[in-house]
């Protein structure tokens, strides 16, 4: 035992020192920042169900003409077949808002609490329990 | 062809892609992925327990391994087919940093002291009928297994906080 | 009744969550949250190769030098560690979220099937583990549907995450 926790705490350590920049299922904390809310409007390029987390990429115009591709984080297969929300639900084209907390690394990806289609319809998703979906807003100017 | 490739090749398979798509299947693979450590990790977690003198002093080693080996197989071959499965799963997002090959590479170091260990005691009638206590070597395999086990373990569980997908 | 049970249950997760040491625990570095993982499954393995190796016994198989009753007295002090492990671990992972765990159908079932499997543990395996046992199929039968409850929980905790909301 004695050593098995030894051996743990120095690994812990070895991580600690490293930052910590790329996706990880049940950990929001890692990539996320729950001090940036973010909602954005674009068209569905791409949608990968996949487990243990699925992603939805569509592209953003922004105001200078340009398309921007983002990348949202949501949910496994089974809890968004849960929420109704399946392959034909986001076809590539769809129009869609989805709100989020965006990614640390300041790139363009996200975490995604719900997704809105064109014709109003919401779909409240997110996979990770430690995701700030149920607290309180927070508070950013 | 690369190791990239190979996992790519596995993610773009039927089976891969099955698994990766799949309600149940998935969820299923990786929890008994990790609920049959109870027989394989734990199981040699005991045993060089065993060798280390921590636990069942009185238990020769070659009796306990006997009477242990058939459920330490089933453990590992469930955790290991989990395992593979798990690969054709997630595909080459497992590469995208050094955690996983990591992983793969503490399981082939403590892959070999076990063989070492079987090849050198495996048919020693001290261990298998005597009380001897482990000899020295012995006590050495039972520390590299406890640790090199340990950080796989470890490893496998950083996997999701380094798996690089953006 | 129900209904207003169902709200007080809500209210409970919600002031937990808003509580001064959720806040702390959400708001700790990741190392934290990574070092509690790894505590949970150190408790999970200690809790189930050492039960295990006691249900198996009692089967009439594994360990069979020792009696289940030694193995089982063994098997304590183990079992008692990784609880300790797995409840800490576990409340660190969900008090800062506790709102969110509440209406999960996995943790919601962890919740029944965890005190269900500690009753069992501490209300039976010693007692199925003595010599004198008389019924000893009645003994078997119960050591297996122990293991498989521990199992059941671990099931529904990995559950939790593909169910998540």
């Amino acid at each position: 035992m004695p050593y098995n926790k030894l051996l743990q705490l120095a690994l812990v350590g070895i991580v600690s020192s490293f930052s910590i920049n790329s996706s990880a299922h049940h950990a929001f904390s890692a990539e996320f920042d729950a001090n940036q809310p973010i909602e954005l409007k674009g068209v569905v390029s791409k949608l990968e169900l996949v487990n243990p987390h699925s992603w939805l990429y569509f592209d953003v115009s922004t105001e200078n003409g340009e398309k921007a591709t983002w990348g949202f984080e949501f949910g496994s297969p089974f809890s968004l077949k849960q929420k109704g929300l399946t392959k034909s639900t986001l076809p590539i084209g769809t129009e869609v808002t989805v709100k989020g907390y965006r990614a640390k690394n300041g790139l363009n990806f996200g975490y995604a609490v719900s997704v809105t289609l064109a014709d109003g319809k919401s779909f409240v998703t997110g996979g990770a329990p430690d995701a700030p979906a149920a607290q309180p807003a927070p508070s950013t100017p | 062809m690369n190791l990239h490739d190979l996992f790519q090749a596995m993610y773009e398979s039927c089976l891969g892609t099955a698994l990766a798509e799949s309600l149940y299947v998935y969820p299923l693979v990786e929890g008994i992925h990790l609920l049959s450590l109870a027989f394989s990790f734990g199981l040699i977690v005991l045993v060089d327990f065993r060798l280390l003198g921590i636990a069942l002093p009185s238990l020769p080693v070659g009796e306990m391994l006997k009477q242990l080996r058939p459920w330490m197989i089933g453990g590992f071959t469930a955790t290991f087919v989990t395992g593979i499965l798990l690969m054709f799963a997630l595909g080459p997002k497992l590469l995208a940093t050094f955690i996983f090959p990591l992983k793969l590479l503490v399981i082939l170091l403590a892959a070999l002291n076990a063989i070492w260990f079987e090849w050198k005691f495996g048919r020693d009638q001290d261990y298998l009928t005597g009380r001897k206590d482990p000899v020295v070597s012995a006590k050495i395999a039972g520390a590299i297994s406890l640790a090199s086990w340990s950080t796989v373990v470890v490893l496998g569980r950083l996997i999701p906080y380094f798996d690089g997908s953006f | 009744m129900a209904v207003s049970d169902r709200m007080t249950t809500i209210d409970l997760f919600k002031a937990v969550q808003g509580s001064d040491i959720a806040i702390a625990f959400g708001n700790a570095p990741l190392v934290f949250g990574i070092a509690a993982q790894l505590f949970h499954i150190s408790g999970i393995v200690l809790i189930l190769t050492p039960t295990l190796l006691v249900a198996l016994r009692i089967a009439g198989t594994g360990l069979v030098d020792y009696s289940a009753a030694q193995l089982e007295r063994k098997s304590r002090v183990y079992v008692a560690t990784g609880l300790l492990f797995v409840v800490f671990s576990g409340l660190f992972m969900l008090i800062p979220s506790a709102t969110l765990y509440q209406p999960n159908p996995a943790f919601q079932l962890k919740l029944i099937l965890l005190p269900v499997a500690l009753a069992f543990h501490y209300g039976f395996l010693a007692r199925i583990a003595k010599e004198e046992f008389s019924q000893k199929w009645l003994a078997k039968i119960i050591a297996l549907f122990m293991a498989l409850l521990w199992f059941a929980v671990g099931m529904a905790g990995r559950a939790i995450g593909f169910l998540a909301a």
